[in-house]
């Protein structure tokens, strides 16, 4: 520490801090044109964006999953103080969903003993059971445009574009791109996510939508089928991108547009597990393109299209 | 420390950028507010040293966050460029005090945040929903005073000023 006058003091500020004025050049335009330049591009969905996007998230993988480990004590309690609020309330549900459950299961054992007993009987192939990887979300996308999550598992660990990525809640979405080390979820929120679904104990034959909300919606819904709130929401396996039958959610809305709670919280992804589902159109589209960014949308046009027919 | 004290402005907006891409949890709709705390920093150093803020930290830290959120490359870049011209703007307004600053910033943020809506909403070709744009110019205003502080703590020119001590008499 040193002494110093009132003087000394003035001028020593006015030397550490002499009035800056930046003059103007020509970087801050140029940088800007180039930032418009990649807009129009990413726009275009120009392949050579789709290629430096996945050399960089290569670059920062481990950074962003080394930047977790000290941040875990921070989230971890971000979510405890969040479920201290809704305990209480949770508590009540769990308790009446436990009554339903145990009748719910009850019922479940006698269906698979029929079922047992038919199998035997009409000698029908047992499904094949998926294997699965689990992985880490790193990075989570933020704003107005896209609903995706970056894992910490790609082609190194047999992860392929278009497998359905799974909570333990629910379907969360699937791969839409995949580096060495690291892949890219496409949530069912996403505005071009298209699911084909079975909706309620009716199996009501509808499209998930999402539109970037955090409930996705029900369209191509037959107009004369019965939907009402509370139906469960799964996969159809119709187009075979998703296997038949995986759980996806709730219906919250019974007006148009339906809508659908997915049961899988996906604001507060950490772990995801990725289905080795090799779907007949999959190996087709793989047949066409890569497994980069270039492909990222055809799945879902896919879907799309299968789901109209 | 003549070195730290230059790297220290690029160097915070870097992690807050890095900030920006984890998963924090937080709903879809909040989650706009993150890409915004870079700003924040971007605005502070701007405002007051913009020789100590390069425009390309600034570029590469909106490239990164466009990358790694998946978003359109170049919509953070650009908004962080505009912010920071208009970071330039506010540090040529002669104010005192940190509720000047802070009034200035939010008129900053309140200009940007309207540029990045128009902007989305331009992408789409679309008019975009803007209310998590509005609450997370909110959150980010109220976040100001805050990160402020903790900037200003992390200056070494900042500290080194008011580790003087007046005496009486000389």
């Amino acid at each position: 520490m040193r002494y110093v006058g009132y003087e000394q003091l003035n001028l020593a500020r006015q030397r550490a801090s002499p009035p800056r004025r930046r003059r103007f050049n020509m970087v801050v335009p140029g940088l800007m044109f180039l930032s418009v330049a990649l807009l129009v591009l990413s726009r275009m969905e120009h392949s050579y964006v789709s290629s430096v996007r996945w050399r960089i998230t290569e670059l920062v993988t481990p950074v962003l999953s080394a930047a977790l480990i000290p941040l875990e004590p921070l989230r971890w309690a971000g979510r405890n103080a969040t479920d201290l609020f809704s305990r209480v309330d949770e508590l009540q549900r769990l308790r009446d969903e436990n009554q339903q459950l145990k009748g719910w299961q009850w019922r479940a054992n006698e269906l698979e003993r029929k079922f047992a007993d038919l199998s035997a009987t009409s000698k029908t192939v047992r499904e094949t059971a998926i294997e699965f990887t689990t992985a880490r979300v790193i990075a989570n996308s933020s704003g107005a445009f896209v609903r995706s999550a970056m894992i910490n598992a790609g082609r190194d660990n047999k992860v392929k574009t278009g497998y359905p990525v799974m909570s333990g809640d629910g379907l969360v979405g699937r791969v839409v791109e995949t580096g060495p080390s690291a892949a890219r979820v496409l949530l069912l929120t996403d505005v071009n996510s298209r699911i084909p679904v079975f909706v309620g104990p009716n199996a009501v034959r509808a499209m998930l939508a999402g539109d970037n909300g955090a409930s996705p919606k029900l369209i191509y819904v037959a107009p004369d089928s019965e939907v009402k709130v509370g139906d469960e929401v799964s996969a159809s396996g119709v187009g075979g991108l998703f296997p038949r039958g995986l759980r996806i959610g709730t219906v919250i809305s019974a007006s148009v547009p339906l809508r659908v709670k997915p049961h899988a919280g996906l604001d507060a992804l950490e772990y995801l597990s990725v289905l080795f589902y090799e779907s007949p159109a999959l190996e087709m589209m793989s047949g066409d393109a890569g497994t980069n960014g270039a492909t990222a949308a055809t799945p879902d046009s896919a879907s799309a299209r299968i789901g109209q027919r | 420390m003549q070195v730290l004290s230059q790297v220290i402005p690029s160097l915070s907006v870097a992690l807050l950028s890095l900030l920006a891409m984890l998963p924090w949890g937080l709903p879809s709709d909040s989650r706009f507010v993150l890409p915004l705390l870079p700003y924040i920093a971007i605005h502070y150093w701007t405002a007051r040293d913009p020789e100590r803020l390069p425009e390309w930290v600034v570029f590469l830290c909106g490239l990164s966050v466009d990358v790694l959120t998946n978003g359109p490359l170049g919509y953070w870049s650009l908004i962080y460029l505009a912010g920071y011209v208009l970071a330039m703007g506010a540090g040529e307004v002669r104010s005192s005090g940190p509720g000047a600053r802070w009034l200035l910033f939010l008129s900053s943020m309140a200009m940007l945040i309207v540029c990045a809506w128009a902007l989305s909403s331009l992408y789409y070709f679309d008019l975009v929903d803007w209310t998590p744009f509005a609450w997370a110019a909110v959150a980010a205003g109220l976040a100001y005073p805050a990160l402020a502080f903790v900037l200003r703590s992390a200056d070494p020119r900042t500290a080194r000023r008011t580790n003087d001590r007046l005496e009486r008499g000389v």
